[in-house]
Formats: C-alpha cells, sequence, structure tokens
C-alpha cells in the first residue's frame, strides 16, 4: 500500500508545483542597454526612465499622447498672476515599506533636485522654480519665478518624481545605487539587479491603485537586435525593444508576435552652420531641403519606418504640420544658381553610425542626391562621443558643416527656443551653437513665453513654426516609428512618443 | 622556480604602469567628452561644467594621472563616471561571467582541437586529414558574430534546444562557448597536427612502436606528450585573451563579461573603467603567460627555471 501511495504523492505534488508555476505571471523584457542609475534625478536614458515608471511616483504624469494625467495628485489649480501652482494630492499612497507619501515628499524631491550639492545632472531644466511649500495635510504649492505653464510637463518626465525623505536622507548619495538601497511608491519595487546582465521586480502589494497584475517583471540586457528578435520568436521573452526594420517583415509573418509601432517625438536633421558661407542663405538652404527625396530613402533603407519631417520640431502638442519637402532636383539646382553657387559648393555631412536607425546608410543616400544637385558632399562616418564635440565648435571658423542630431520634444516652447533662439544658437555654451539668426523667432518666442493665456500662446508659437519653415534652418529629414515586438498574450503595454515603455498596466493573458 | 615565479610577477609592475599610462595618453587624446556624453543632447552648459568639477576632469592632466596612480596603488579604481559606482565593484561582477565563459571556450577548443589535430596527423593526406583541415580553416575564417547568429538560429530559433541569449543555467552557457570553442579548436588542430607530424618522425616513437607497445600508447604517451608544448602555448595565449573578455560574442550573446564593459565604457569615454579594465586584460594575460613557462617545466623536464 506505501509502495503505491509514494509515487501518487509525488505526482500530486509535481502536478501542484506545475500549476502553481503556470499561475506565477513572469513578463520578461528585453532592453537594448543596462540601466546606468535608478535614481530618478540621474537616470535619464529612455530604459531608466522606463523602469522609474513604475517604482515611483510623481504628481502628474504623461499618457500615451503626451497629454498630463494625474498621478499622485487628484487635482491642481493656478493662481491668477500665474506663478503658484497648487497641488490637492491623494492621501492613500504608500511607499514599499508601508510608510505614507506625503506632500513633504514631494517638495523634499524638488529641492533635492535643486540644491547644487545633489549635482542631479538634470538640475538647471527646473531652476525657474522659486520655492516648494507644504500648505495643508494634503496640499503642496509650487511657485515659480516667471509664469511658466510647461511645469507639468517638467513634473511628468520624471526628475523629479517623489521620493521618500526619510528613506533618502538616511541612505544618502547611495540612494537606488542597489536594491536594497532604493525606495519607492510605484507598483513594482526592484528585488534584483545585477549589472550588464538582468533587474526584477516585483509587485508592491500595498500599492494605492491595488496589486498590479504581473508577479515579476525580469529586465534582460541584449544589446544585438537579431538575438532580441530571436528570444521574442522562441517566446524566451515577452517584450522585446527596438525591433531593427529588417525583422519587421519576417515578425509580421508570425501569428505568436504582435509589432508595436510608435512615432517617436525625436525629430532627426542636420543641424547646419548658417554663420556665414553658403548656409547662411535661405536659397541654399531651401535648394537642401529639396534636393531629396525623403519617403524614397525612408522606404529604401528603412523599409518605410519614419515619417517625412513636416515641422520644425518633433511631433509634440501644438505643432503645426506643413507640407512635406518636395523633392525637386531642378528647382534646387535653380535656387543654387540664383544664390551664386551655379557650380555648386562642399559640404560635409557628419553621421553617426547606429545612434540612430540606418543613419549612415541613409548618409550616404543624401550624397548620392546630393552631388545630383551639384553639391560635393563628403560623408564623415563618426562616433557617437567626437560627434558631440560639434555641438559645441564655433559656427564662424568652419561653415560648411552639417551635424546628425535627433532632438526630442518634452513640450512645444522648449524645443523651439532650445534649437532656434538666439540665447541657445549664438551660445558657445549651449548644445546647438549654429550660429542662427532670426530676430522674428526671437521675439515670437520671447512673447510665447511670457503669455500665459494659452490660445494667444499657442498662436504666438505656432506663428514662429511657420517663420522657421519658410528660413528651414535646418536640413530636415525624419521622425523614425519605434518597434517594439511583444507576444500575443501580452497585454497594456503603452510605448510613449518619447520611447518609454510604460508597464504598469502589463499584463499576460492565459489561454 | 618560485623564485623564478616571483621575479616575474615583480616584472610585470613596470609593465602595468606602461599600459596604464599608453592607456591614460590615448584616452585623452581621442575627442569626446564624458560629461557632454553622460549628461546628452538636453544638458546645460552650467550642469555640464558642474558635473566636470565634481568629477575632477577640470584638472590638469597629470594631476589626473597622478592621482589614479596613487588610488591604484591602494588597489582603489576610482569610480564610474556613468554610473558613479566603485569600478572594482562593476569589473568584479564581470569577472565571474568571462571566466566561465572562457573555461567553457577553451575546454571545447582543447577537446575539439587535439582530437581533430591528433586524427589529421595520424591519417595524413587522407580524406580524414583534409575534412578535419577545411574544417579547421573555415572555423577560423568565419567571423564569430556570424557564426554565433548562425548557431541562434539553428540551435535556439529552430529546434529550440537552448537559450538564444543571455546568462543564466548552464544552458544558457552551451551556444556561447560554442561559437569560441569552435574558432579556438580550428588553430588548436593545426598547430597540433604539425607537430605531431614532427613527433611521428623521431626515433623513439619508431622505436616503441618496435618494442611492441600498444598503438594507443604510442600516441598519447611518446608522441601526444611530445607534440603538446607548442599546443600549450597557444592555449596559454588564447586563454589570456579570452579572460579579458571577448567583446564580439559577449555583445551577440548579452553576455555580461569584461569585453562589454570595456567597449561600453570606451564608447562613454568612461575613463576610470576603461582603465580597469584594460588593465585588468593585461594582468590576465600576462599571468597566463607565466603559467604557460611553468607548465613547459613540467612537460620538459630539460627546461629549468632558476
Amino acid at each position: 500500500m506505501r509502495k503505491r501511495i509514494l509515487p501518487l504523492a509525488l505526482m500530486l505534488a509535481a502536478a501542484m508545483f506545475s500549476l502553481l508555476a503556470q499561475a506565477q505571471k513572469e513578463l520578461v523584457v528585453l532592453e537594448v542597454a543596462d540601466f546606468l542609475r535608478l535614481d530618478p534625478a540621474f537616470g535619464a536614458t529612455t530604459q531608466e526612465r522606463s523602469v522609474q515608471h513604475i517604482m515611483f511616483n510623481s504628481l502628474v504624469r504623461w499618457d500615451e499622447n503626451l497629454e498630463i494625467i494625474p498621478d499622485l495628485a487628484t487635482s491642481w489649480s493656478l493662481s491668477d498672476d500665474g506663478l503658484v501652482w497648487t497641488f490637492q494630492m491623494r492621501d492613500d499612497a504608500t511607499f514599499w515599506d508601508g510608510t505614507p507619501v506625503r506632500p513633504e515628499d514631494v517638495k523634499f524631491s524638488i529641492d533635492r533636485v535643486l540644491n547644487p550639492d545633489t549635482n542631479s545632472s538634470r538640475r538647471s531644466a527646473y531652476t525657474y522654480i522659486e520655492s516648494v511649500a507644504v500648505t495643508g495635510p494634503n496640499t503642496v504649492e509650487i511657485r515659480t519665478q516667471a509664469p511658466n505653464p510647461d511645469l507639468l510637463h517638467d513634473l511628468a518626465d520624471g526628475t523629479v518624481d517623489v521620493l521618500s525623505e526619510a528613506f533618502v536622507t538616511r541612505v544618502g548619495t547611495d540612494f537606488a545605487t542597489t536594491p536594497e538601497l532604493t525606495m519607492g511608491s510605484g507598483p513594482y519595487k526592484i528585488v534584483e539587479w545585477v549589472r550588464g546582465e538582468r533587474a526584477v521586480l516585483v509587485p508592491h502589494e500595498g500599492y494605492h491603485l491595488g496589486r498590479p497584475n504581473l508577479d515579476r517583471i525580469v529586465y534582460r540586457f541584449v544589446p544585438e537586435s537579431f538575438a532580441r528578435v530571436a528570444a521574442l520568436i522562441t517566446g524566451e521573452a515577452h517584450i522585446a525593444n527596438r525591433i531593427p526594420p529588417e525583422e519587421v517583415d519576417g515578425l509580421r509573418q508570425d501569428p505568436s508576435v504582435v509589432l508595436l509601432e510608435v512615432p517617436s517625438a525625436q525629430l532627426v536633421s542636420y543641424e547646419l552652420n548658417t554663420a556665414k558661407g553658403p548656409l547662411a542663405d535661405v536659397r541654399v538652404r531651401r535648394a537642401l531641403n529639396m534636393a531629396i527625396d525623403r519617403q524614397a530613402i525612408i522606404d529604401a533603407v528603412m523599409n518605410g519606418l519614419a515619417d517625412p519631417a513636416t515641422s520644425p520640431t518633433g511631433p509634440v502638442a501644438g505643432r503645426v504640420e506643413f507640407d512635406p519637402f518636395p523633392y525637386d532636383p531642378d528647382e534646387a539646382r535653380r535656387l543654387l544658381a540664383e544664390a551664386g553657387y551655379p557650380d555648386g559648393f562642399e559640404l560635409t555631412l557628419h553621421t553617426s553610425n547606429g545612434r540612430y536607425l540606418k543613419d549612415q546608410e541613409a548618409a550616404e543616400a543624401i550624397q548620392a542626391y546630393l552631388e545630383a544637385v551639384g553639391i560635393r558632399t563628403t560623408v564623415e562616418v563618426q562616433e557617437w562621443a567626437v560627434l558631440t564635440e560639434l555641438w559645441g565648435k564655433d559656427p564662424m571658423t568652419d561653415p560648411k558643416q552639417a551635424w546628425i542630431v535627433g532632438r526630442s520634444a518634452p513640450n512645444l516652447i522648449f524645443n523651439l527656443r532650445r534649437l532656434y533662439h538666439t540665447d541657445a544658437t549664438l551660445s558657445p555654451t549651449a548644445q546647438t551653437w549654429t550660429g542662427y539668426n532670426n530676430p522674428e523667432v526671437d521675439r515670437l518666442l520671447d512673447e510665447a513665453q511670457q503669455t500665459f493665456d494659452e490660445d494667444a500662446r499657442l498662436a504666438l508659437l505656432q506663428e514662429a513654426q511657420r517663420v522657421l519653415w519658410e528660413d528651414v534652418p535646418f536640413f530636415y529629414l525624419w521622425s523614425v516609428r519605434l518597434v517594439v515586438g511583444t507576444r500575443d498574450n501580452v497585454t497594456g503595454v503603452i510605448v510613449t512618443p518619447r520611447e518609454r515603455l510604460i508597464l504598469n498596466y502589463a499584463d499576460i493573458t492565459t489561454n | 622556480m618560485l623564485r623564478y615565479a616571483v621575479q616575474r610577477l615583480l616584472s610585470m609592475i613596470p609593465l602595468l604602469v606602461g599600459v596604464s599610462l599608453l592607456v591614460f595618453a590615448m584616452l585623452h587624446l581621442t575627442p569626446g567628452d564624458p560629461v557632454r556624453l553622460t549628461l546628452g543632447e538636453d544638458a546645460s552648459q552650467e550642469d555640464i561644467d558642474r558635473v566636470r568639477r565634481e568629477l575632477g576632469l577640470d584638472q590638469p592632466l597629470v594631476q589626473q594621472y597622478a592621482s589614479f596612480l596613487g588610488r591604484l596603488v591602494k588597489l582603489d579604481l576610482g569610480n564610474s563616471l556613468r554610473s558613479r559606482q566603485p569600478v572594482r565593484t562593476e569589473l568584479l561582477g564581470r569577472i565571474g561571467p568571462s571566466f566561465e565563459l572562457a573555461v567553457a571556450s577553451m575546454a571545447i577548443a582543447t577537446v575539439l582541437g587535439l582530437a581533430m589535430g591528433v586524427i589529421a596527423a595520424l591519417r595524413r593526406g587522407t580524406w580524414v586529414d583534409t575534412a578535419a583541415m577545411v574544417t579547421a580553416v573555415t572555423g577560423v575564417s568565419a567571423p564569430t558574430f556570424w557564426v554565433g547568429l548562425i548557431f541562434i538560429l539553428i540551435f535556439s530559433v529552430r529546434l529550440g534546444w537552448f537559450p538564444s541569449s543571455g546568462r543564466g543555467g548552464l544552458g544558457h552557457l552551451v551556444l556561447p562557448a560554442l561559437t569560441l570553442g569552435v574558432h579556438y579548436a580550428a588553430s588548436i588542430a593545426r598547430v597540433t597536427r604539425s607537430s605531431m607530424l614532427d613527433v611521428l618522425k623521431e626515433d623513439y616513437v619508431r622505436t616503441a612502436h618496435a618494442k611492441g607497445l600498444p598503438w594507443h600508447r604510442v600516441v598519447s604517451r611518446h608522441s601526444l606528450r611530445n607534440a603538446m608544448l607548442p599546443t600549450v602555448t597557444l592555449i596559454g595565449l588564447q586563454i589570456g585573451a579570452l579572460l579579458g573578455g571577448t567583446v564580439v560574442v559577449e555583445t551577440v550573446f548579452a553576455w555580461p563579461g569584461v569585453g562589454r564593459l570595456a567597449i561600453d565604457a570606451i564608447k562613454h569615454r568612461d575613463y576610470p573603467v576603461v582603465q580597469a579594465s584594460i588593465l585588468f586584460m593585461a594582468v590576465a594575460f600576462a599571468v597566463s603567460n607565466l603559467v604557460v613557462d611553468l607548465l613547459y617545466a613540467r612537460l620538459d623536464p630539460r627546461i629549468e627555471y632558476t
């Protein structure tokens, strides 16, 4: 009798174990690179922002269209002078250790970023905040030096995510360097982080919106794109970020894979030295922009996974979309002749190799188009580290240069100002030292900065975009579409135009 | 012998100082600003300057190098510019995986290479010899990233036998180790074959046969052992190189080794991490060379170290 019971019990145990194992909902996500820092005041790569999104909360967040939605704040109001924002906060949110999230933590987190001793890499984006005050049990007030409607976007961006004052004060500068030294209030808490290899998160059982769907989220860092695709096909992974264009057609045939395609908020352009020389002439810049067939290049080298530029800024609320530049080599030649360059001129395109989707391949195609209208083009393929040095080079010294940059726009005015306002373009210390100078653009952007009426402000910004599209300061290319692959049983995954992978609502369905 | 080993170890110190100076000079001569790279497209100059001061990158180069050496003496490798973590922690975390992969690949390479080399030598001029050498040439010429991708395609995607990437159980080790193993086996096979051919011609081998010793003893005790010297040298050098990481294979298989750490650091001009990982590679190479030299004495009693 005993002889029969033992195998039976073993089988039963095995069956129960496999049932339990099945009930465990583990989501495996493949990212391109490891996280460097999980502290929101520092970590700002797309994959860091993605994991911070499920570990921390903020007063407000972005939805999938980059519209502002409440997070810890339930409502907010603005004083008549446009300087003081008052946020009402929910009172049921807790950190992973069970302590409540208080308005004091909000104040602490913003003050921490503003404190120069913290050395937050994003500090200067927040220095317009004058002070933060706790004015009630669930109320916090933020005062700005001048009216700034973009405060909400800056709060949503992640840098000032709400941290536990007690915890951070205790662990100091080591905060978020290991899972044990990390404390958030988000739906998932980190329990393991092996650098270069993986990070593991489990649910925050006391999350104020209820326990999240998954039992485990495992991030793995896989730099090689084909290896990510392979793991997605075999089912080793549920989500693979950044699927390269050449793999997209194959994956579309696979019934167990679903591809999410999201237009990125990043506008890829060649920034131009417009201080002097041929590129200082608007006719030359227009000729440049008319000399290439963007859609043909997109179809040929990117498998169609990009959209030709239609605006001087990337996809963001409030931008005006114009007609894309026509491909008209005859007109380009005519404009060059009219500007005094009937025999063209010499231009150097500095491109990265792999920083942006198919950047080098595209540069070679562009070179052929430009040669066809007489612009003698040299393509210099450079390491990204070397390219960033060009941002700080005096545009007066060597004007016939163009360098590739993808700038993303968290909000309209911020982006327009840092790209086209002379505060940036004539400043050796800015990241866009192009020498571009258009007083009309300056005037419109300055006025918009001071205008608090949403409609009037938008009108000014749209007028600025119209002027810019006529004046074409850059050699505009395209915005790529980010492709994320998921298994067909994964639901609730959100990819934002800022290229963040939001897993707060992700789930695995069992079929 | 011990004295010899200690002497050799001591002679590594000037070597390492030289390597560190070379790396330091090359890093600072290469364009690219680590601070700008870390802070990204949106950083302001104010932030850039502040972080540069904080990291000590505004100091004169000589002073930067001196303080690096000063810390190195105390075995302090500094902090990563990007993650701000101690470089020691970052490097130590990568040595284990690199070691695992190096040992597994060399085991595969040695078994495969020796077998192919010995068989080819014994069956010299037959189709077996030709087949073994064609395989060897193919193995050494095929780029490892390509072989790796083909292995993923066959063994993970088609057959589903092994995980395609990442580190975990023993299964994760198979494909990257096989990719490297096949590659390194090729040169081991060629060297073993030619030295076996030399040894097989020796008088003592003929004597051994004449004595009526069984065939396998003649091959294993009398021929292979004597033919091993060049092979051991080669294996030692390969282990040294493998310990320093194999960037390509580590990248294809998402293996968290020293090579990937170094490459990422170079891309982002993370000076302390580059310094430390290259120093580690130099040490690994020098030590494995030393081990090979010491092994010589065991394999060939005529060699003596004083």
